[in-house]
């Protein structure tokens, strides 16, 4: 293809990346920025930076607190995610009877019952029960809202990946299921286990719906319902909501900058919620 | 399988441990089997299924949670599609529809353009990527500094001298549909590059080279070489994005309209959290989410016949 052509299409994406990029530049500098010098020019890049901003909402917006809550619950979700998409899609790959096809297509058909739908009934019967307010169970509910795209997941790679002759050969040999699972297919999934992981740890990490029905009580807030608390048209103070924005993005940046191939990845199997 | 394929070289007859542990385990580790799936079976069954068939039943009462439920039969569902309120609802989640050509088209020519080479393809693909996997919530928070009477977007229009096309975007009943489809636009654009660029990576390259040969404009390629081989990934794209526009609108909205003003910018998810959690009308939410339910299906329907036109099939 012409070089003339791949000129244009670079400065055509330079010009077309500003608009990515420009925003979170702005983020950053408006959370460095006094109040006062914000109020007088809002664009200007900050000419007395401070780190005020991020103390406060640190401190007095109680941030500290929901960074240990998101990560409870983020990090429960996760691992009971993978742990039950993992275990129950080798099942169904062994098990392929009428009555267990049927069940798998429920599960994986739940992926099609969205969050608002399920969500206020299940709030009224967990609190029922007295688990709302409760960041474990926040985590049982981020795995089952994932659980069907992880079951989903994990039986196309097992399909794609573990041939039938390699278990079959070990039936023969006498490994249970049990064996089978821990020493042929768990260092096979290892991949796809990266890629499950870091999609469910996105999605429920930037989760506002479900946290914000299931937590109630201020104390048990997670990163992101509490900077989104804070930001509303009454506070106007924006350097510090921005602050509050910026400390919740960052664990998301890092996250992205460690795990973005895996995550490519996911999504490029042609699937997304 | 009649044949026993060659284990010794899978390494796993080699195991000595297999074997001992056969007899003595084998009745009851045959039967524990089960426990690999009832783990998922139940956290899905007692967190999704029984709640979602729980709505569906309660969507026919006047539900209170904690006191009676009286079966009011087909009433709720009534009382919404007389709301004003709710029609208006209805008009904003088609209103957002409207944005389906640009959330579509716009990834797709980036991803077209690189798919064709420009240097340093990775890095713009990651900078359009990473607002993508960021919560809705803080993309929706920054949106709300940059749309704000003193934002950025105000603050550059007076800067060039065209401060009179200022504006209170998030406020105005007329701007605020339009400025939501632009966010989020914005923020759907990268995954979009992401699952066009994969769909491209498979894409037969002779067939753009033929075509470059024949002397074809870009416009050209791109409208009849490239767009008629992708409509699959299209198709799932746009089905991705409808699904959105129904069901994951409400941290966008809370973050940067709370539905108004009025009710100009309310979806029907942040409708039903607002019926059942600030004003505690459980019943009325519940039937809104069978609504939702329903119109969904009808217009994955109608998308799946279009494009099932479109494909020629």
């Amino acid at each position: 293809m012409s070089k003339r052509g791949r000129l244009a299409r670079t400065v055509f994406m330079v010009i077309a990346v500003i608009p990515f990029l420009y925003p979170f530049v702005f983020l950053v500098g408006t959370a460095v920025k006094p109040l006062t010098e914000f109020q007088q020019n809002s664009i200007s890049l900050p000419s007395h930076p401070t780190l005020k901003n991020l103390v406060d909402a640190w401190t007095q917006a109680q941030l500290g607190p929901a960074l240990f809550n998101s990560i409870v619950a983020v990090f429960a979700g996760v691992f009971l995610t993978v742990v039950i998409s993992v275990l129950g899609a080798f099942w169904f790959y062994r098990h392929r009877g009428r009555i267990a096809t049927t069940v798998k297509i429920v599960l994986i058909g739940t992926m099609a019952v969205p969050p608002p739908v399920f969500i206020i009934p299940l709030y009224v019967l967990l609190s029922n029960w007295g688990l709302s307010n409760n960041l474990l169970v926040l985590g049982v509910v981020y795995a089952a809202w994932n659980g069907s795209f992880g079951l989903y997941l994990m039986h196309a790679y097992y399909v794609q990946s573990i041939p039938d002759e390699v278990l079959e050969a070990a039936t023969v040999d006498g490994a249970n299921l049990f064996q089978q699972f821990y020493r042929i297919v768990v260092p096979l999934s290892k991949p796809a286990l990266a890629t499950l992981a870091a999609l469910t740890f996105v999605w429920s990490w930037g989760d506002l719906l479900l946290s914000s029905v299931m937590i109630q009580d201020p104390a048990h807030r997670t990163l992101i319902v509490a900077a989104a608390l804070l930001t509303n048209r009454f506070n106007t103070d924006i350097p510090a909501n921005a602050s509050a924005a910026l400390i919740a993005l960052v664990p998301m940046l890092l996250v992205f900058l460690i795990l973005q191939r895996y995550l490519v990845r996911g999504i490029s199997l042609g699937v997304g919620k | 399988m009649n044949q026993r394929p060659n284990v010794p070289e899978l390494g796993i007859h080699a195991s000595p441990r297999f074997g001992h542990r056969k007899a003595l385990h084998a009745h009851w580790s045959k039967s524990l089997e089960i426990l690999f799936v009832l783990p998922i079976v139940f956290i899905i069954g007692i967190m999704i299924v029984f709640p979602t068939a729980s709505g569906i039943v309660h969507s026919f009462t006047n539900w209170n949670p904690g006191y009676g439920s009286p079966w009011v039969g087909i009433g709720n569902y009534v009382s919404l599609i007389k709301s004003s309120m709710f029609q208006e609802i209805l008009g904003n989640q088609a209103f957002l529809l409207l944005g389906l050509p640009v959330w579509t088209l716009l990834p797709l020519i980036l991803a077209v353009m690189l798919y064709e080479g420009v240097p340093g393809s990775g890095i713009f693909r990651s900078i359009f990527f990473f607002p993508s996997t960021a919560s809705p919530a803080i993309i929706g928070i920054l949106f709300s500094f940059i749309l704000a009477p003193t934002g950025i977007v105000n603050s550059v229009l007076h800067f060039v001298g065209l401060g009179s096309l200022a504006q209170n975007w998030l406020v105005s009943p007329a701007l605020v549909k339009p400025v939501l489809i632009v966010v989020i636009g914005w923020a759907t654009l990268g995954t979009g590059i992401v699952i066009f660029s994969a769909a491209l990576s498979a894409f037969p390259p002779e067939l753009i080279e033929a075509s470059t040969i024949d002397g074809a404009s870009w416009g050209y390629r791109f409208w009849f070489v490239i767009l008629p081989s992708l409509w699959t990934v299209i198709e799932l794209w746009v089905v991705i994005l409808v699904v959105s526009v129904f069901t994951a609108m409400f941290p966008w909205i809370f973050t940067l309209t709370r539905g108004g003003p009025g009710y100009a910018s309310t979806t029907m998810d942040y409708d039903i959290y607002q019926n059942a959690l600030t004003y505690g009308y459980f019943g009325t939410a519940a039937a809104e989410t069978i609504y939702l339910l329903v119109i969904l299906a009808v217009i994955l329907a109608i998308i799946n016949w279009i494009f099932r036109r479109l494909k020629g099939v």
